[in-house]
């Protein structure tokens, strides 16, 4: 009799290619029952013995790791955030971040509402750094690797240009000169980040070939502003000039206001005339709100040379044809 | 992002159990959004056994409130949802009639009435056709999560199952099909995974179907897919990859 056990018994512990044997896998399965307790070990005990068979070829090494990992750098920068108590300047106009987004939120679009408070604050600390007269949350874009929140916003009084080291590069003479900061597709500044807490950056101005090259074209976002944007007719410029370029043309074609609501100020002598709130306008009531025709656009359509408005007027040109 | 409103989180919260009940599901899943012009549809699941069981059935509904059970749609509706263009959009009216005009085969009389090419689909059922495809197409569920039950012989819920790690959550071999394909086969670069650590959660999302994602928690067994878009596959996704 004992030979038989002893030969039984030898035949279980035959070690295969793994260095695992039968009896050792039996033994551990038990083991795990003991010791997990479920509630019914006859019905599971299929899957804890996979569980076994994978733990011991995979063993769970993240309770191994001795060196604390370093804090992840998005929520260090949001800590950040919250710390800051940025002074906006006097003149700024600070929208009710929070309440925007929620009203989004109701309607089942937008951010997690934790963003909201991240997301003001962050814009507070942009507004506060540069100066800001005006900040909007204009929206997120998600791309492959990381996403980008997008603020629009504009100076009281643009900047001085720095000249920077050496001359830029000469404007092309040929190419389609673009808007000037401040007017057109490039009325607002438009910065972004990965993460909210990362600093912001500013893209820069919208190039009018950078829109019609847009037009033509359906690629992902990475992430990466400095990205190349590979397509066949070549895109001129990098990620970033055509997250710009894709941000005017969303602008442009998807800015509405309520009809009625802004009107030309007709005292004005600037060309084209300031569009301001009219006054002594109402609401009409949610039903007719609801008709699309109860809504305008708020900005002009971009042309198909790639601006609003016409590029200035040299001796000898062909004509341009505004976008029907 | 959040797509459903504090309203009809709240209705769902309330009515949807009731629907479970009623039905005999197990459990009941928020299988994600279609979007129309209009209206979206807000989509749910119940399963008896698993998300990978054939028998689950599918609903909608338009405010989290009033939810209707979504068709299984025949063979040949399936086939002629396929023929109306991937451009239009859905309306947002559930009643909405598409009509689709079959092609004579090469070879065969046209019949005699030519009303008999021409099949009406209604938005509804166009609808339970891109939930199932989607569902077909690309939902996905961690490895080991869901496991043929050998006794009852349908797939279950492991419940041994202690969920992926952090490392093996952004692993798209650690992820597969409901039929059982690895998600590491689907078209490479199609599908980015991405750890959140304000959420302490892991996302995976398509970009063959924008608006698809999948996601757990690591280390534990939270985990799910979600979908939130059109119903359309990206089918440019050759060009659109960077």
């Amino acid at each position: 009799m004992d030979s038989a056990v002893a030969v039984a018994k030898a035949k279980l512990m035959q070690a295969d290619a793994n260095g695992m044997s039968l009896h050792d896998h039996l033994s551990a399965t038990v083991a795990k029952i003991i010791a997990e307790d479920p509630e019914n070990p006859l019905e599971v005990f299929e899957q804890i013995s996979l569980a076994v068979k994978k733990q011991a070829t995979l063993p769970r090494k993240e309770y191994l790791q001795t060196t604390p990992a370093p804090p992840p750098p998005e929520l260090v920068g949001k800590r950040d955030l919250f710390r800051a108590k940025p002074e906006l300047p006097e003149d700024a106009e600070f929208p009710n971040v929070v309440e925007e987004l929620a009203t989004f939120e109701n309607l089942g679009t937008g951010l997690v509402r934790d963003d909201a408070y991240v997301l003001k604050a962050s814009m507070a600390k942009l507004t506060a750094d540069k100066g800001l007269r005006t900040v909007r949350f204009f929206g997120k874009i998600l791309g492959t690797e990381r996403d980008y929140y997008v603020v629009e916003g504009a100076y009281a009084e643009e900047p001085e240009e720095d000249e920077g080291e050496g001359e830029p590069p000469a404007p092309d003479p040929k190419a389609v000169p673009p808007e000037e900061n401040g007017t057109g597709v490039n009325k607002f500044r438009y910065w972004v980040c990965n993460e909210l807490g990362e600093p912001w950056v500013e893209l820069p101005m919208a190039k009018p070939a950078a829109i019609t090259s847009a037009r033509e074209l359906k690629k992902h976002f990475t992430g990466r502003l400095d990205a190349a944007v590979v397509a066949h007719p070549p895109f001129p410029g990098t990620e970033k000039d055509y997250l710009r370029a894709q941000i005017a043309r969303i602008l442009h074609d998807t800015y509405v206001a309520p009809g009625g609501m802004f009107s030309f100020e007709e005292d004005s002598e600037e060309e084209p005339k300031p569009i301001v709130p009219t006054e002594e306008w109402e609401a009409p009531e949610p039903e007719e709100m609801a008709e699309p025709s109860a809504w305008v656009h708020f900005y002009s359509t971009i042309l198909k040379v790639g601006r609003v408005s016409k590029p200035p007027k040299e001796e000898a040109e062909e004509e341009e044809e505004e976008e029907a | 992002y959040s797509f459903l409103s504090p309203e009809a989180k709240a209705a769902m919260k309330v009515i949807l159990p009731v629907l479970q009940s009623e039905y005999g599901f197990r459990k009941m899943y928020v299988w994600g959004k279609l979007k129309g012009m209009s209206a979206d549809y807000i989509i749910a699941q119940g399963v008896t056994h698993s998300l990978k069981e054939d028998g689950k059935k599918f609903f909608y509904c338009l405010d989290g409130a009033s939810w209707a059970q979504m068709i299984e749609p025949e063979p040949a509706v399936v086939e002629a949802c396929k023929m109306i263009p991937a451009t239009a959009m859905l309306t947002g009216d559930a009643a909405f009639q598409y009509t689709v005009t079959h092609e004579v085969p090469e070879g065969e009389e046209p019949p005699e009435n030519p009303e008999d090419l021409t099949v009406t689909i209604t938005e509804d059922v166009r609808a339970a056709c891109m939930v199932k495809e989607i569902d077909a197409a690309i939902a996905m569920v961690p490895v080991g999560a869901i496991i043929q039950d050998p006794t009852l012989g349908v797939p279950m819920a492991n419940s041994t199952f202690a969920g992926l790690s952090k490392q093996e959550s952004l692993d798209l071999k650690s992820w597969e099909l409901l039929a059982g394909l690895s998600a590491s086969q689907q078209l490479a670069g199609s599908l980015k995974s991405k750890h959140m650590p304000a959420h302490s959660l892991t996302v995976l999302r398509s970009l063959s179907w924008p608006g698809f994602c999948a996601f757990c928690v690591p280390s534990t067994d939270k985990w799910g897919y979600i979908y939130v878009g059109d119903g359309q596959k990206n089918s440019d996704i050759a060009f659109s990859l960077p």
